[in-house]
Parts: C-alpha cells; sequence; structure tokens
C-alpha cells in the first residue's frame, strides 16, 4: 500500500524535524493555510512544556495533530502524546511510519508507536506491589517496608523489581515521581486497589485531592486544628 | 462509626496495623495499606495525630496539645474530636480502650 501525505500544516517545529520529514515525504506537502489536513509538531520528547503548548496549537489548528518525536519519550511522556494527539512518530521511523501515519491520521484515525502502547500497557501491579510502591512514595526503606508488612528485606526487593520493571522505571526517584504526578504521569490512583475499595472506605473522598475538613486559625502556631484529608490516591 | 463526646475523651486511640504514617516538613501523611489511599494532615493536626497515638486517652492529648500550643483547651478539644472522629471514620485509627473497658 502507497500512502500519499494528506495536506499538511506545521504548527511547531522544536525539535528540528521538519525539514527530515518533508525530505522522507520526498516533497514539501501543500500547507493548507488557516485549518484543514493534518497539523504537524515536532517535539523532543514530549517534555511538559512541549505537551502543555497544545491548548493554544488546538486553537490555532482544530483539525488532528501528529506529533514528530525526537527521542523516545517517558512513560509520562508517552501517555501524554497517545492521550492528546492522533498520530506520534518516533524519529528513527520517519522513512518506515510517517506516510503512513499522516495518511491514517487524515483518514480519521488515530496511531500510536507499539514501542509507546507497550509503555502504557503495562502488566497490573500486584496489591503486595502496590503496597511497597506506596510506602516507596512516603520514603520508607526497604528495611522499615518489610518491617511494617512482616516480610524479609530481599522480599520487599523482588516486589520493587518487578514493580518498577511493570512501571518502565529504573528508580525509586523515577517511580514516586510518576506515581503522584496527577497532570501527566499515571497518578497514585494506580496504588489503589480497586475504585470500589476507595469509595467504601472514603465515601465521601472520591477525587484524589486536597479535602479540607476544618480550615480555622485561631492563634499563631495552632493553624487550622485539624486538616483531615486529602486522598491521594 | 459514632462514638459519644465522653466515651470519646476517655478512650485510647492507636493507628491500626494497616496504616503508616509519616512527617514531612509542611505535612504529616497517612497511608490505609488496605486501600492504597494516602490521607494528609497540617503539622498541627499531625502534632495532633501523634499526640492521640502516644497518650493513655483523647483527654490527655488535648491537654498535651493545648499546652504545646498555648491554646484554649476547649478550642483544642473540639478540634481534636472533630480530628479523632474522621480518623476514625476513615479507618485510619482504632479505638483501643475505653473507659467502660477499664
Amino acid at each position: 500500500m502507497s500512502a500519499s501525505p494528506p495536506p499538511l500544516r506545521l504548527l511547531r517545529d522544536d525539535a528540528g524535524l521538519w525539514p527530515r520529514a518533508t525530505d522522507v515525504l520526498g516533497r514539501i506537502p501543500p500547507d493548507t493555510g488557516e485549518e484543514g489536513g493534518v497539523g504537524v509538531v515536532t517535539w523532543t520528547t514530549a517534555t511538559r512544556e512541549e505537551v502543555a503548548e497544545l491548548t493554544s496549537l488546538r486553537v490555532e489548528h482544530p483539525g488532528p495533530i501528529v506529533a514528530l518525536l525526537r527521542e523516545m519519550p517517558s512513560a509520562r511522556g508517552a501517555r501524554a502524546v497517545s492521550a492528546l494527539v492522533e498520530g506520534t512518530v518516533l524519529a528513527d521511523d520517519l522513512e518506515r511510519s510517517l506516510a503512513v501515519t499522516l495518511a491514517a491520521v487524515a483518514a480519521g484515525q488515530c496511531v500510536v508507536p507499539r514501542a509507546l502502547r507497550q509503555m502504557l500497557d503495562r502488566p497490573p501491579l500486584s496489591p503486595r506491589e502496590r503496597q511497597v510502591l506506596a510506602m516507596v512514595v512516603m520514603d520508607f526503606s526497604n528495611a522499615e517496608i518489610a518491617q511494617k508488612l512482616v516480610v524479609t528485606e530481599s522480599n520487599v526487593k523482588s516486589h520493587l523489581t518487578s514493580a518498577f520493571s511493570k512501571l518502565g522505571v529504573t528508580s525509586r526517584n523515577a517511580a514516586a515521581e510518576l506515581i503522584l504526578d496527577h497532570e501527566s504521569g499515571l497518578g497514585p490512583g494506580i496504588l489503589r486497589f480497586s475504585s470500589e475499595d476507595s469509595v467504601g472506605e472514603d465515601g465521601d473522598l472520591p477525587e484524589p485531592e486536597y479535602r479540607l475538613l476544618t480550615a480555622r486559625r485561631r492563634a499563631p502556631g495552632y493553624a487550622e486544628g485539624a486538616r483531615s484529608s486529602h486522598n491521594r490516591a | 462509626m459514632t462514638i459519644e463526646r465522653d466515651d470519646l475523651l476517655d478512650a485510647c486511640l492507636r493507628l491500626p496495623g494497616h496504616v503508616v504514617h509519616r512527617s514531612f516538613i509542611a505535612e504529616t501523611v497517612l497511608l490505609n495499606l488496605q486501600t492504597g489511599n494516602y490521607h494528609g494532615l497540617n503539622p498541627v493536626g499531625g502534632a495532633m495525630l501523634e499526640a492521640v497515638n502516644d497518650a493513655p486517652s483523647v483527654r490527655e492529648a488535648i491537654e498535651r496539645v493545648a499546652d504545646r500550643y498555648s491554646e484554649d483547651p476547649a478550642v483544642v478539644e473540639a478540634d481534636l474530636l472533630a480530628l479523632c472522629s474522621s480518623l476514625l471514620d476513615r479507618g485510619l485509627m482504632e479505638v483501643v480502650t475505653t473507659s467502660a473497658d477499664e
């Protein structure tokens, strides 16, 4: 199947991939002008700053958008592009995938590279892995976790290794960052055992956000008596 | 869970085994290991939690918090009882003994 590129509109070339993309396509596709066609952005790794531009880009270009990524994004970036743009092409795949991706997106499809999808289709965490990760987020050491969960330290390490592999991270900090990022990471909800559990336990706090139950300041040093619950997971 | 004011004042409350907590500069975080839910307390709430968890009764914890912050015990009592009720409702604390047990 040969796929000819639809009319394109370059929206941003932050990663400098546009000249190479036009070389790959064999010609500079016609610019559609103000509307229509497929919008193209080139990003480094779908950083927060790059993805944040999408709101204004959507106003500028209401049609579908394809992101060309210079490098493999983090799990956060993969999640963001998969959810927010209609197509993604990695720089290493430009020759093989750009034309067909543009054609598919122009035809109303969404296209995600297999490598990114594998990052998103992570295997589910076991309850024990969730418990261990939840304590890692709170900065507990392996020894402290082992003591609390009444398991051996090597058992904790084993659960962490497995959990890190499933999350696609290699360090405690990276795992914590991924878990706590409400905006574009996995979010703390990943540590819930099920949505039913959380509603049953905290029926009035279904949303992962701070809930200020008491917010009074009566005296210096005695602030807000008891702000009880923010449910962050 | 509903517990009368006087019973709560005389009760000894403790963090249950499925709850861990950690105090940071700006907040104390409690984690319910049964659900994976986090809960946050501001520094005063964290101090109240520590006091309740250490004291033989909620009444004693109120005195300690009032002393620490030089605050009217009646004011502290209202806030601390509200906090305890909230924590008990969420399964983040449990009643170990009440005056009726003694």
